[in-house]
């Protein structure tokens, strides 16, 4: 039996569906605390003082920490509270309920200062200063460059100039934020929702000065991240501490609304540019910059605007780029990594351009696309980047064909005859995934079955089942022999977690190749044991007519006959890879009021080796929908002075059930391999990176089919009522 | 959940919900809660007391009465969505309140106790000419839907009134209820509820009625007076939508723009009309 490429249904989900997950929340601890957070009701403020005295004096409050408590409790830096939501103080109390009244009851007085909400008005000169030690907002900013873009712009038929905006999206994980913390003297162990717990342990470890030895991190079930889990808050170092110093459990769980003001937002990425090509369709420069609405802290900021610079050419033929990538300090909550992180902002920029060309030209969008991509891998992208292998080119031809794209098109025409307003809308994408070292280890037990400790901590992938179809095909050993374990420190000592499409690629490759050095340590051993050379399979050595089982070698070393190490630990330093394909939406429109919703989500993938179809399509589903969404629903609305006005799900739409199109998802026929072991490239972001820009493609189309007009999109989200201007004057 | 420190009363009977609510300015009556407690968890009302109504099974009806219904206060959205018998456009706006999980509990007198400018119900009510019968320390008071609403969040209720019927004097013959939302699940940013009469080709009489238009739901007394008396026809349509879209008074917010609510409570309008018509 073989399980690579094989649809397993997931072997990590019994607890789930039979509801015994446990979450932070779930865990309760004897003698444990409540702890919780003022937050700024400005968005800009100096912080004159913390009055807590009322609140300690409440029933029930065990402490309150301020700014003037010290490190970690460094509330307000510089004096200042720089969001809508910023923490200014801690309180712990004996129950949730005394906690939420004393919160009510700490005093700040707060010198409102101007805000500053928009990105492009921050740069400006006067603006009022996020971070006055920096004497601007500009937080960072880098040129990457390559070929000379000013004379291919100068020597293009025609150039093209505007902005193109991915707006802030709120990353909304089912489960909050939260952690739980407790110190028995010997230990700090902390519970955290979180995508990485060995970044946790470091970072605690690091701010408390403690010994990483003292520290564990378990991540129990974790209700998604989408990237929002991947920063370690200021809230999960504090949580420690006060575990530390009141020497009790400490809890904090952050309410839906809290969320919405302390987690990361996504996306907050723009594309200021001219681009310039020829009659033929050819993209010859792009010179512009790529601009993070990076917030109040530039955790990263920097790096999306970076990440999203340098794969804008995608796999396009143009060397004749010219983009700063420019990070700027607003009065937000701060950016950081969403579902793609820089590449669906890359690819939403680079694909709006191809049908510019397409508009500007006259020609088809596909036939743009074809005349601007690299026939294949490896390639070297002008900015800096090496795509290891795939058939662009090839591909994208199959892949317009496999989603039926123009068969979709000239459906939309004949419904239109119809009444009906559909609209299509297709990308070309190309993405980074995978990235550091991943960790795993594993065991070989006694009676033949093995355990996998892996330093990536999935939280609804399915990434186990993966793992431990890997691992038993290496082993040939049934799958219902390998156990996979994860999101605890004391199981792998080290690992980065789950992010970036890399768990399967990275620690997939981790556990590979530890199960292989693992079983020629054990074939050693049943060497001796046979006294000579043996063959390996299914769980058998032979040598001769003698033969002895995995199991039987394990028992051995146990009783002494034999030497042999009985776990084997891989570290795997992972490089990036670059899988691409085509993504198709159709939305429907209702043109009298602006309203469209997604009907059909196809794709046509080259992720690389296959290990499981069923977790794919599933990464799929939903990586599609969070890029439709983004054009189509989730819209984040702050006022001048930085207040949110969309702060919760009564105003902020996450889509459900009843807006997911139809999805269609099919793999290319012949993968290309990564040049790692398992030869994956990741999949969890693909969709997203794909179908942002097809879905409003997709609702351009269908505003130009109902109106006639040459309408342009340039702004994720498109609100209805912004379509239905645009259909009706 | 964490609200604000509360007292609790579950009333056993209705005088004793009276009773409760009539000693305290303060005190809020709690139904299904799809209202009270997200701004309870939100921490954005502190009530003194809830009295909770919840148990009182003797509002929870849904019947014929003469040639229209009476339906208890704490009818439930799910079940008027099952309600099979005349006045077929309850069930027709139930399905399109919330979700599944607020259908099943959040009641109908508590929706209009509440009177958020962008619910549902208040526009269906108004539409069918509705009563509403609230019970108070002095007895019943019948307040007719039309001055039932008199404001965002703001009714004509006293101190110590609760909502136990409402009471439709006839169930019109055709009649829709339709509203415009972002997405399942949302507020209306327009809806729209008519009631159609229709004699010998002709619209004998009218009652339109919106939501999310304005400070609170609203006759759309100029656009029945458009297309009252009038044949049915495709013109007659479009002038119901641009009567409604002039009459009516919407504001900003988040969601939409006024300028954008008035445009959709024309398109609401001309599609339930449309809808009674069967058109």
């Amino acid at each position: 039996m073989r399980y690579v490429g094989k649809p397993l249904p997931r072997l990590e989900d019994y607890h789930l569906l039979y509801g015994q997950a446990r979450y932070v929340d779930d865990i309760e601890l004897p003698g444990m605390l409540y702890a919780g957070f003022v937050r700024s009701p400005y968005a800009h403020a100096r912080v004159r003082r913390v009055d807590a005295s009322e609140a300690l004096s409440m029933p029930g409050v065990v402490a309150v920490f301020t700014p003037q408590s010290g490190k970690p409790f460094d509330f307000a830096p510089g004096g200042k509270v720089r969001y809508q939501g910023e923490a200014v103080a801690m309180v712990v109390a004996v129950d949730r309920y005394a906690l939420y009244d004393a919160l009510e009851k700490v005093y700040v007085d707060y010198e409102p200062l101007p805000a500053v909400v928009d990105p492009v008005k921050a740069m400006e000169p006067g603006a009022p200063l996020v971070d006055e030690s920096l004497g601007t907002n500009v937080s960072r900013r880098e040129k990457y460059a390559s070929g000379d873009a000013e004379r291919a712009l100068a020597s293009s038929d025609k150039v093209v100039e505007e902005e193109l905006v991915t707006n802030r999206v709120v990353p909304s994980a089912m489960e909050p934020h939260g952690v739980l913390a407790s110190h028995d003297g010997k230990t700090l162990l902390i519970y955290d929702s979180t995508q990485k717990p060995h970044i946790v342990r470091r970072e605690v470890a690091r701010s408390l000065d403690v010994p990483l030895a003292a520290v564990r991190v378990i991540q129990p079930d974790v209700g998604g991240g989408f990237g929002s889990k991947i920063q370690v808050y200021p809230e999960e170092v504090r949580v420690a501490a006060a575990a530390m110093a009141l020497r009790r459990p400490v809890k904090w769980i952050a309410t839906r609304s809290e969320d919405f003001k302390m987690t990361t937002y996504g996306r907050g990425l723009m594309l200021r540019y001219k681009a310039g090509f020829t009659r033929d369709g050819v993209l010859k420069a792009i010179k512009g910059e790529v601009i993070a609405d990076a917030g109040a802290y530039d955790w990263f900021g920097f790096d999306l605007a970076a990440t999203a610079a340098t794969m804008l050419p995608a796999a396009y033929k143009v060397r004749d780029l010219d983009i700063d990538a420019v990070s700027v300090l607003t009065n937000k909550p701060p950016l950081g990594p969403y579902r793609g992180a820089g590449r669906p902002e890359a690819t939403f920029f680079i694909e709006r351009i191809m049908d510019l060309i397409a508009d500007e030209t006259g020609l088809d969008p596909v036939e743009v696309r074809r005349r601007n991509l690299v026939p294949a891998g490896p390639y070297d992208n002008p900015l800096g980047l090496h795509y290891d292998s795939g058939e662009y080119l090839a591909t994208f031809e199959r892949g317009i064909a496999a989603t039926g794209y123009y068969d979709l098109v000239r459906n939309a025409e004949a419904e239109k005859a119809r009444g009906r307003v559909l609209g299509v809308g297709m990308s070309f994408y190309i993405e980074i995934t995978t990235y550091g070292h991943e960790v795993a280890i594993v065991r070989a037990e006694r009676d033949g079955s093995f355990t996998v400790a892996v330093g990536i901590a999935p939280h609804g992938q399915g990434d186990a089942t993966g793992i431990a179809q890997l691992v038993a095909d290496e082993l040939q050993v049934p799958i219902e022999r390998v156990r996979v374990v994860w999101g605890d420190t004391d199981a792998v000592p080290d690992g980065i977690g789950t992010d970036g499409s890399r768990s399967i690629t990275a620690g997939g490759s981790a556990a590979l190749l530890a199960a292989r050095r693992l079983l020629e340590e054990l074939k050693k051993a049943a060497e001796e044991l046979l006294g000579g050379p043996a063959t390996y399979s299914d769980g058998t050595f032979k040598s001769g007519d003698k033969s002895v089982t995995i199991g039987e070698v394990v028992e051995a070393v146990y009783r002494g006959k034999v030497r042999a190490q009985l776990e084997a630990m891989e570290v795997y330093k992972a490089r990036a890879t670059f899988p691409y394909g085509v993504g198709v939406v159709v939305v429907e429109l209702d043109p009298e009021t602006g309203l469209a919703r997604p009907l059909l989500y196809r794709s046509y993938d080259d992720i690389g080796v296959v290990v499981n179809p069923l977790l794919v399509e599933g990464q799929i589903h939903g990586g599609a929908l969070q890029g439709i969404s983004q054009v189509l629903y989730e819209q984040v609305v702050y006022d001048q002075d930085g207040n949110l006005a969309t702060p919760n799900f009564a105003f902020y739409h996450v889509p459900k059930a009843t807006e997911a199109p139809r999805y269609e998802p099919r793999l290319a026929e012949t993968p290309h391999r990564s040049d790692h072991p398992t030869g994956t490239k990741g999949v969890g972001e693909a969709p997203t990176v794909a179908s942002a820009a097809a879905a409003i493609k997709a609702l351009e189309d269908a505003i130009r089919r109902a109106t006639g007009k040459r309408v342009r999109l340039r702004s994720t989200p498109v609100t209805p009522e912004e379509v239905y201007r645009l259909i009706h004057g | 959940m964490i609200p604000p420190p509360f007292d609790y009363v579950r009333a056993s009977s209705i005088d004793e919900a009276v009773k409760a609510l009539s000693e305290d300015p303060n005190a809020k009556v709690l139904a299904g809660g799809q209202s009270l407690i997200p701004l309870l968890k939100l921490r954005a009302v502190a009530p003194s007391k809830l009295v909770d109504i919840g148990r009182l099974k003797e509002l929870r009806y849904v019947r014929q009465a003469g040639d229209g219904l009476a339906i208890g206060a704490l009818a439930t959205h799910a079940e008027l969505e099952r309600w099979s018998g005349p006045c077929g456009v309850l069930p027709e706006a139930a399905r399109q309140i919330g979700d599944p999980q607020i259908r099943s509990v959040g009641t109908i007198g508590g929706s209009l106790a509440h009177a958020d400018p962008a619910a549902d119900w208040p526009a269906v009510v108004l539409a069918l000419d509705a009563v509403v019968k609230a019970r108070g320390p002095s007895g019943v008071r019948e307040i007719p839907a039309e001055e039932f609403f008199q404001g965002p969040y703001s009714t004509a209720l006293q101190q110590g009134e609760i909502v136990v019927e409402i009471s439709i004097p006839r169930c019109p013959p055709k009649a829709s209820y339709v509203k415009i939302a972002r997405a399942y699940n949302d507020f209306a940013i327009a809806g729209v509820a008519a009631a159609v009469w229709v004699k010998d080709g002709a619209v004998e009489d009218v009652r339109l009625a919106a939501t999310g238009v304005g400070l609170k739901p609203v006759r759309l007394k100029k656009a029945e007076e458009a297309v009252r008396g009038r044949k049915i026809s495709g013109d007659l349509l479009t002038e119901v939508a641009e009567a409604a879209s002039k009459e009516v008074e919407p504001v900003s917010d988040v969601r939409a723009s006024a300028e954008y609510r008035r445009a959709m409570a024309g398109v609401a309008a001309r599609r339930a009309v449309r809808r009674a018509l069967g058109l």
